[in-house]
């Protein structure tokens, strides 16, 4: 089952996606189109939303990183990074340098502290897509990457809904793919992790309590291309989905 | 009004420990000084009020700042208007395990569970100084004209690319010299105007 969160007269709701996509369920049962429903970010308010760098090793090697870190780099964002499917980012006059990530995003749904690996998975709610634009103009070397390019408002595009987990068997086998203005500019797939959906669970909730409703941001491979405002980037992970983001003026 | 969004810290913000740490700014891994403000994060699951547990064996380093609670959406406000989003104000003691440097962001040293104390919030007041005492002694005094930014500055600096929103929480910063305690240790933190905040440190229980 797919669930998204919209906004509908007045409130926003948790509605059921039918599988096509093309139908959305009401709590109270009333059937909708989802052609011109108001997308917001499938996210719980208040929930940790903790985000990988440097995860995938081809996308390390276009950087100029080492394939694998000693430390996972872990980084966390605030609710105001956050907009729905179909919604507008800004791209800021100088940042030529803006380029899309697109990340598989695990939603917990059970409180995870000190699980093994082999147990992580029994912990996820659903998946999810984020688009992580970075603004490399901005990133300066204190607790990189710094929250001018990372924690910007509505520079992180999630949805449009949340796949069950148990519609997604294996999350390391996911095609995923980044297309600007209809043209493809990153593909790649979740094999390709450095740590897995499983492992990232265990390094957290080896420091931390993941609690229902938190957000792992997975990480991007490789494929760097600055956009421009007025492009339309599409984000599309197999078995979950597609998300749509408009780049404007800032 | 309550703590419902993301929390929000700043390091690099005392004056002295910034002086102290020049010389390093111009070599790798930095290769120049901060220009914006150097934020951090932690989750709500850090929030704890009374009790930290402390990793087996390790001792933490506890920082004592304000927490600034937002009643409105700070979004590029200047610096003359940012106190009027502040809607609370409480004392924080934050803690993190010792870290390497700055360089990358310190999750594992600093969110753990229980790894951020938080006091009362009251109608915002500003104290002059913070004093956190371990088992009754004085371990830290700093003044808070040791910030590079004060709380306005901040605000405005951070709101002119994140807007820091109605329920968020803001750490102004941490004091570069800020002491170590360790399990079966009470720390005491205490301004002018704030609710005191007592804080118990017991080793973590394995599991």
């Amino acid at each position: 089952m797919k669930r998204a969160r919209i906004a509908h007269r007045g409130r926003d709701l948790w509605v059921t996606v039918s599988d096509d996509g093309q139908r959305l369920t009401l709590p109270d049962g009333t059937s909708l189109p989802a052609q011109g429903a108001h997308w917001l970010p499938p996210v719980q308010p208040g929930a940790a939303a903790y985000a990988l760098g440097l995860n995938y090793a081809d996308h390390n090697k276009e950087l100029g990183f080492a394939p694998k870190l000693a430390t996972p780099l872990i980084f966390m964002k605030g609710g105001n990074c956050f907009v729905g499917h179909d919604g507008d980012t800004p791209r800021p006059a100088d940042g030529n340098q803006m380029h899309p990530e697109c990340e598989l995003v695990a939603v917990i749904g059970t409180p995870a502290r000190k699980v093994r690996s082999e147990d992580a998975l029994d912990h996820v709610l659903g998946y999810t897509i984020a688009n992580d634009y970075a603004i490399r103009e901005y990133l300066e070397n204190y607790y990189r990457p710094n929250a001018r390019v990372k924690n910007r408002d509505a520079t992180t595009p999630i949805g449009p809904w949340i796949v069950d987990a148990a519609d997604v068997p294996d999350p390391q086998a996911l095609a995923m793919s980044t297309k600007v203005n209809g043209v493809r500019v990153q593909a790649g797939s979740t094999a390709d992790m450095i740590l897995s959906v499983a492992d990232l669970i265990a390094y957290l909730s080896d420091i931390t309590t993941l609690m229902p409703g938190d957000l792992i941001l997975t990480g991007t491979p490789h494929g760097v291309h600055f956009c421009a405002a007025g492009d339309t980037v599409t984000s599309e992970i197999e078995k979950i989905g597609r998300l749509t983001n408009h780049l404007v003026t800032a | 009004m309550t703590v419902s969004g993301s929390i929000y810290g700043v390091v690099l913000n005392d004056r002295a420990e910034r002086e102290g740490m020049q010389p390093q700014f111009a070599q790798k891994p930095y290769q120049a000084p901060p220009e914006a403000p150097v934020v951090y994060m932690k989750a709500r699951q850090c929030v704890a009020r009374g009790e930290a547990r402390l990793p087996e064996g390790k001792s933490v380093r506890a920082g004592a700042t304000l927490a600034l609670l937002f009643a409105r959406d700070a979004c590029r406000v200047d610096a003359a208007n940012a106190l009027a989003c502040v809607g609370g104000v409480a004392l924080a003691l934050d803690l993190s395990l010792p870290q390497e440097n700055y360089y990358r962001p310190a999750i594992a040293q600093s969110n753990r569970d229980g790894f951020l104390q938080l006091g009362a919030f009251v109608a915002p007041v500003w104290p002059e100084e913070i004093v956190t005492r371990i088992d009754g002694v004085e371990a830290h005094r700093w003044r808070l004209d040791r910030l590079v930014r004060p709380a306005a500055d901040l605000i405005a600096a951070l709101s002119g690319f994140m807007t820091l929103r109605a329920g968020d929480v803001l750490l102004i910063g941490l004091p570069g010299d800020a002491p170590m305690i360790g399990a079966g240790q009470d720390a005491l933190v205490e301004a002018a105007g704030l609710p005191a905040l007592s804080v118990r440190m017991e080793a973590e229980i394995a599991a």
